[in-house]
């Protein structure tokens, strides 16, 4: 080993950067060769001066730009794993909404039942008749109307099913041909049963004025 | 550094940055007024530093230490500070210390540092560039040689004739005679 790499494996020797074989190398290189062991001690005086470096502080206006800028500049850094959670959130939220539109653009697209309103007959009961007819709640299914469009859909109501029910009795009283109306599903939704059910209802109060006109 | 330390920083822990900049301050201040040679733009350099550094923290990976990724983006920011505003010589033609112990900084805080600390700082300020930043990359970073090799980009072995002709010099200085490492 040269001169020049004892010196530098001394500088790290003695900087403490040194393995403990390499530091016995050069103290055994130092003790037979006067010229390293005086540069040697050179390096270590030159050591102890920088203890006495200047020490450097930033003037007071640099500190509190720092201290601004570490205000304004702060890392934010997201876990990985939670930045896979608020992705999942994102695309869950996303598609939850994606789906609530849908669902409101499917029932704003669909068209209200256009009810073409009828006279009212007068239907006279038959004395004799077994059961009595309940006109009033065969009127009162007519009178019903439909919920406006920018309601809540729901499933029949109670009045109107038996409504529809007290009308399809009656029919059957009446005898004829009356064809028999059938109870729409209660929990269907509104829009597919309301138009076929109305028609239902009319074909039944169409019936019972053909049969009344029989009388 | 503590690399739990720093982690707390990279996920921008203000109690932990506010520490990290209070602890480096000084340091690069120093490395940078060594450098530059005058307080001004070592200050604006420091201010570029840390702004830099803040913004990349996120991206630091322990592959190397992290005063040396500090001390590599002080270096990259005082060349960039001396590109936009070059000084007359940074290696000592002009005597930088006196700029750099100038008028800011009061006097009592000048005559506290004492005599052994002010012909240092001269003696710093006469060294050739390489050796001045070799010298203050270890002063003041405490970086190890390999890390200096590094950040200065040169092999070990140049990092550490840098280093020793530095400290004969810095014993010498006051005779006049500064010696050049060997190429």
């Amino acid at each position: 080993m040269s001169c020049e790499e004892i010196r530098n494996l001394a500088l790290l020797a003695a900087c403490g950067e040194a393995s403990a074989s390499d530091a016995a190398g050069v103290s055994e290189h130092a003790s037979a060769c006067p010229a390293c062991a005086a540069e040697i001690r050179a390096l270590k005086e030159g050591l102890e001066l920088l203890r006495h470096a200047p020490r450097e502080v930033p003037s007071r206006r640099t500190q509190e730009a720092l201290g601004a800028m570490l205000l304004r500049e702060a890392p934010v850094r997201v876990a990985p794993a939670l930045r896979f959670w608020a992705a999942a959130a994102v695309a869950l939220v996303a598609i939850s909404a994606g789906l609530l539109a849908w669902k409101l653009g499917a029932w704003q697209d669909r068209p209200a039942p256009v009810i073409v309103k009828t006279p009212i007959p007068v239907v006279e009961p038959k004395p004799p008749s077994p059961v009595p007819v309940k006109p009033a709640a065969a009127v009162k299914a007519l009178a019903w109307v439909p919920p406006a469009a920018a309601d809540k859909p729901t499933a029949w109501s109670t009045t109107s099913l038996d409504a529809l029910d007290d009308v399809s009795s009656a029919l059957s009283h009446l005898g004829g041909s009356a064809p028999v109306l059938s109870r729409p599903d209660p929990k269907a939704v509104w829009f597919g049963q309301a138009a076929s059910a109305t028609d239902a209802l009319y074909d039944g109060l169409d019936e019972i004025s053909t049969t009344t006109d029989r009388f | 550094m503590d690399l739990d330390f720093v982690r707390q920083c990279q996920r921008g822990d203000p109690a932990a940055l506010a520490k990290l900049v209070d602890q480096v301050q000084g340091p690069l201040m120093g490395y940078l007024c060594r450098m530059m040679g005058d307080r001004v733009r070592a200050e604006d350099a420091l201010q570029e530093t840390m702004l830099r550094a803040l913004r990349a923290l996120p991206d630091w990976k322990p592959s190397g230490s992290f005063q040396g990724w500090l001390f590599t983006i002080a270096r990259n920011c005082a060349m960039d500070v001396l590109r936009e505003r070059p000084m007359a010589s940074l290696d000592g033609e002009e005597g930088p210390g006196a700029s750099v112990a100038g008028n800011e900084e009061p006097a009592e805080d000048r005559v506290d540092r004492g005599i052994m600390t002010a012909k240092l700082q001269e003696a710093l300020a006469g060294l050739p560039k390489d050796q001045r930043e070799v010298v203050s990359l270890r002063m003041y970073g405490g970086l190890s040689f390999k890390e200096i090799a590094k950040v200065t980009g040169c092999p070990l072995n140049t990092a550490l004739g840098r280093m020793r002709y530095a400290l004969l010099n810095l014993k010498k200085v006051l005779e006049g005679e500064v010696l050049e490492e060997r190429p």
